[in-house]
């Protein structure tokens, strides 16, 4: 009996099973019927047209989460982000009848000067009108303007240019030997906050003119005045370049401890020349031709100054010619200091980790296949490490400096005869040269050191390389000898050099 | 074409990356300048403080929004403090979003004549601004929500485009010594930075609009915690680039790519910043104005949503027309009225909502005990 009840009970839970399965069919058929029905309501709804603003106002009547209103509804959030973004940059110029261009006077570099007789400001500005021809140049105008301020000669240069003067794209400052003394940083803090003057412009010194560098280099930039930068043979790898200070170097050593900043001087050295016949600066020669051996500035510099009296009726003109010896003028507290000249500039390059490449020459070199040789090592890489130490027994801040160089001989000139083309200079490369290369950079580092010492200005910066990163040593040393401004007679720099073959 | 204002919904992968956004949105422009020219070269360390206390905000704001069961936030307020305790808190809440929608407003002004336009007249950059940032208001957090999935992407392509543009110019020595300022300095950079967040109280007024409550917490703590990181760690790349001279700064983000040693041509890569940074603002602007309006919806009983937007937008364009007042005034109100306003709003507020619902919580689970041993 219990069986026959228990197969029953299966029997009658058999068919409430089935009767559930054919109710969620047929609820799964009512659905499936019922989407169907809003598919075909949804696709034949006339008002409703894919990405038309119409048929999105009346998507409340339609089933959201329908997959194709969705897709719908992303790309018409897509073109709602592009509308905005698209209205929102081109709806103020297309309302404002005049361009930008036609309001603001582009300035891509600036030359200060202070005249002689009158002591005003000379502001030399290079002006550059966008061409939108499309032949991708760019009209270059130069405009001077003085006054008795730098407010002064800007408005006046304003009023000059009829424009606004717009100083973002300006990528050189140029400051003029007749600046020489004073401090600058009220002029260059006046040309930032007004001016908007780009961070990342070069500020150059000019043995000269301020006048003379930018007409000489405008000339040379006709074709692209952004590049002016490249005509001073800058490069901030290289041992050889001095040091570039950009406008916010400037601003950021004038607020560091010692207050000191180097900044490049470019020669504008005045030659007399022959002045050539009109005729032939227009019949087409390319002047580069005549003149191959000079130098790029030098073949483009022609053409200014006034002319000068000639022996033997030949007609002599003064020729400004733009030279980057490796020169640097030291700042101190905004002020031109001191003049360095290329041997310790290439000594202050090596304290920055910045500079990679170079040449190092090494003369009287004897070795065995050496006989009072001059070599030249080409620095591909270096790195320098330095590591300040307070002494507290000696009262010294002791500066350990760890330079590694790697390189190649590139070239050696001696007197006497050998078949060295067979050989790899690899080989040249001996312990003996190396310590003679040692010596050679050890030299230029003590002689940048002590010219900082001599002329009392921490071009290098050790005395905020202390504060830095030896903040509490550094202050319990220097309360101890009460010093005030004679830090670096209190620094000894301990450089040890690792000369490496490139490979 | 009705909209009360309530109505969409937000999941919560949208609230997280809302969040996200909104953090950093403005943050990245004027503020570390800001901090800077208080705290030095510990702006970033002060900030750290800042996003600590913002974050134990964010944490708060979460738990509320997660836990209570409340249809609306106005709801919440007015079971806590009362209607006129809840109307006075919007209230509150409302000058709050609305002066962020203005202080955005001026920020995006002095960013645009900063970079593209010279001497850009107001009102023509206004109009479409408003135009765009009000539309979005209007459509409510589901618009938002999608809008901003769309934007997420190149608000971090210009991020990592600004940042990695001028890694080359890295001075970490910039950042020594630490804490040189004093204690008092990082403080005070602390409280202006302070004074400068909450953005993120947004989430607050999306209570009634989330749709995925259970997965809130983890998501949208995550991109908080991500977007502060961001914000500390772009202090510190600030500081490390621009040193001493960080307090002079008005507009990091793109001023950033400026400071460069390497000899440049004529590339300028502040144009592709600010044209891709912008949306982000947009955005922003549209979330403080939806909650603004929200707020007067609410204080006001007012049907029409759009009524509300509106009249946010004027009282944005009517503080727009008070003859002399910048960017620079209304941030030099930030340590002193800003900074209490945020308090009251992000961190007292919340701790009595979360100690309310707490509350409430531990008495349900107590009755429920209660019932369970009478049945036993």
């Amino acid at each position: 009996m219990s069986n026959n009840s228990k197969q029953n009970k299966t029997k009658e839970q058999l068919e409430n099973n089935k009767k559930d399965t054919n109710k969620t069919k047929q609820n799964s058929q009512t659905k499936q019927s019922s989407t169907q029905q809003q598919n075909i309501e949804f696709e034949s709804a006339p008002q409703v047209q894919k990405g038309s603003l119409s048929g999105l106002t009346k998507i409340k009547t339609h089933e959201h989460n329908h997959p194709r209103f969705r897709r719908n509804q992303i790309y018409y959030y897509i073109m709602l982000a592009c509308l905005a973004v698209l209205v929102f940059l081109f709806l103020p110029e297309s309302l404002v009848k005049e361009n930008q261009g036609e309001l603001v006077a582009v300035i891509t570099s600036v030359g200060l000067d202070r005249e002689k007789e009158s002591n005003d400001y000379l502001i030399t500005c290079q002006v550059i009108s966008p061409d939108t021809s499309g032949q991708n140049q760019q009209k270059v105008a130069l405009v001077s303007e003085k006054g008795k301020t730098i407010t002064d000669s800007l408005t006046n240069l304003s009023l000059k240019l009829g424009k606004t003067i717009g100083f973002e794209h300006c990528s050189v400052i140029a400051i003029g030997e007749s600046l020489t003394g004073e401090d600058l940083m009220p002029i260059i803090d006046h040309f930032y906050r007004e001016g908007t003057i780009s961070l990342n412009a070069i500020m150059v010194n000019v043995k000269g003119t301020a006048v003379d560098l930018i007409k000489q280099t405008s000339e040379l930039n006709n074709l692209s005045s952004g590049s002016i930068q490249n005509n001073f043979n800058f490069n901030k790898d290289f041992f050889g370049s001095s040091k570039i200070s950009t406008l916010g170097t400037f601003f950021n050593e004038y607020f560091k401890k010692g207050s000191s900043c180097i900044i490049a001087e470019i020669n504008m050295n005045n030659k007399q020349t022959k002045a050539e016949p009109a005729e032939s600066l227009n019949s087409g020669e390319a002047s580069g031709d005549a003149k191959g051996e000079k130098t790029s500035q030098e073949n483009n510099s022609g053409g200014d100054g006034g002319g000068g009296g000639g022996a033997g009726g030949e007609q002599l003109q003064d020729v400004s010619i733009v030279q980057n010896n490796g020169e640097s003028i030291i700042y101190k507290n905004g002020r031109a200091l001191v003049r360095a000249n290329k041997d310790i500039n290439q000594g202050f390059n090596f304290f920055d980790n910045r500079v990679r490449f170079g040449v190092i020459q090494v003369d009287n070199v004897n070795d065995e296949e050496l006989d009072n040789a001059t070599v030249t090592f080409t620095v591909e890489n270096s790195t320098v490490t330095l590591k300040p130490i307070v002494d507290f027994e000696n009262n010294k801040f002791i500066l350990k400096s760890k330079i590694k160089i790697w390189g190649e001989i590139s070239e050696v000139t001696q007197d006497k005869q050998t078949k060295r083309i067979t050989k790899s200079y690899k080989d040249l490369l001996t312990d003996k040269l190396k310590e003679k290369m040692k010596e050679k950079i050890i030299n230029d580092v003590d002689l940048a050191v002590q010219f900082c010492k001599i002329n009392e200005v921490d071009a290098l910066n050790f005395e905020d390389l202390f504060y830095k990163n030896k903040n509490k040593e550094y202050e319990k040393l220097k309360r101890k000898l009460s010093i005030n401004d004679d830090f670096l007679n209190y620094v000894d720099v301990d450089a040890t050099v690792e000369v490496n073959h490139q490979n | 074409m009705k909209n009360n204002g309530s109505s969409k919904t937000v999941n919560a992968r949208q609230v997280a990356i809302l969040m996200f956004v909104s953090i950093i949105a403005t943050k990245l422009i004027l503020m570390p300048g800001l901090i800077s020219s208080i705290s030095g070269q510990d702006a970033f360390i002060s900030y750290a403080i800042t996003s600590a206390v913002c974050f134990l905000s964010v944490v708060l704001c979460v738990y509320i929004a997660k836990n209570s069961t409340h249809k609306s936030f106005y709801d919440l307020l007015k079971q806590v403090f009362s209607t006129a305790g809840a109307k006075f808190i919007l209230f509150l809440f409302f000058l709050f979003f609305i002066s962020k929608v203005t202080l955005i407003d001026y920020q995006i002004e002095s960013f645009l004549n900063e970079v593209l336009y010279e001497n850009l007249n107001w009102i023509i950059f206004v109009i479409p601004f408003y135009i765009v940032f009000a539309f979005i208001a209007f459509k409510g957090p589901r618009a938002i929500g999608r809008t901003v999935e769309i934007i997420f992407p190149i608000a971090v392509a210009v991020l990592l485009l600004a940042v990695f543009s001028s890694i080359g110019n890295i001075d970490f020595n910039n950042l020594l010594p630490m804490g040189a300022n004093g204690a008092k300095s990082i403080i005070n950079g602390a409280i202006t930075g302070f004074g400068m967040s909450g953005e993120f109280l947004f989430i607050l007024i999306f209570i009634e609009n989330l749709s995925e409550k259970t997965k809130i917490t983890p998501r949208v703590l995550t991109y908080s915690a991500i977007a502060f990181a961001i914000i500390v760690v772009f202090l510190v790349v600030f500081a490390a680039i621009f040193g001493e001279i960080g307090r002079f700064i008005q507009d990091a983000l793109t001023k950033l790519t400026h400071f460069s040693p390497i000899i440049r041509q004529n590339t300028q890569v502040d144009g592709i910043i600010i044209i891709g940074w912008i949306p982000i603002v947009i955005l922003e602007s549209a979330i403080n104005l939806y909650a603004a309006a929200w707020c007067l919806k609410n204080i006001f009983n007012i049907k029409h949503f759009a009524i509300c937007v509106i009249t946010g937008i004027l009282i944005t364009f009517a503080i727009k027309l008070i003859p002399s007042l910048s960017v620079y005034q209304m941030l030099s109100i930030i340590p002193n009225f800003y900074a209490i306003l945020n308090l009251t709003l992000e961190i007292i507020i919340p701790i009595l909502l979360v100690i309310y619902i707490a509350v409430k919580k531990s008495n349900k689970g107590g009755v429920k005990n209660e019932q369970q041993l009478q049945a036993k």
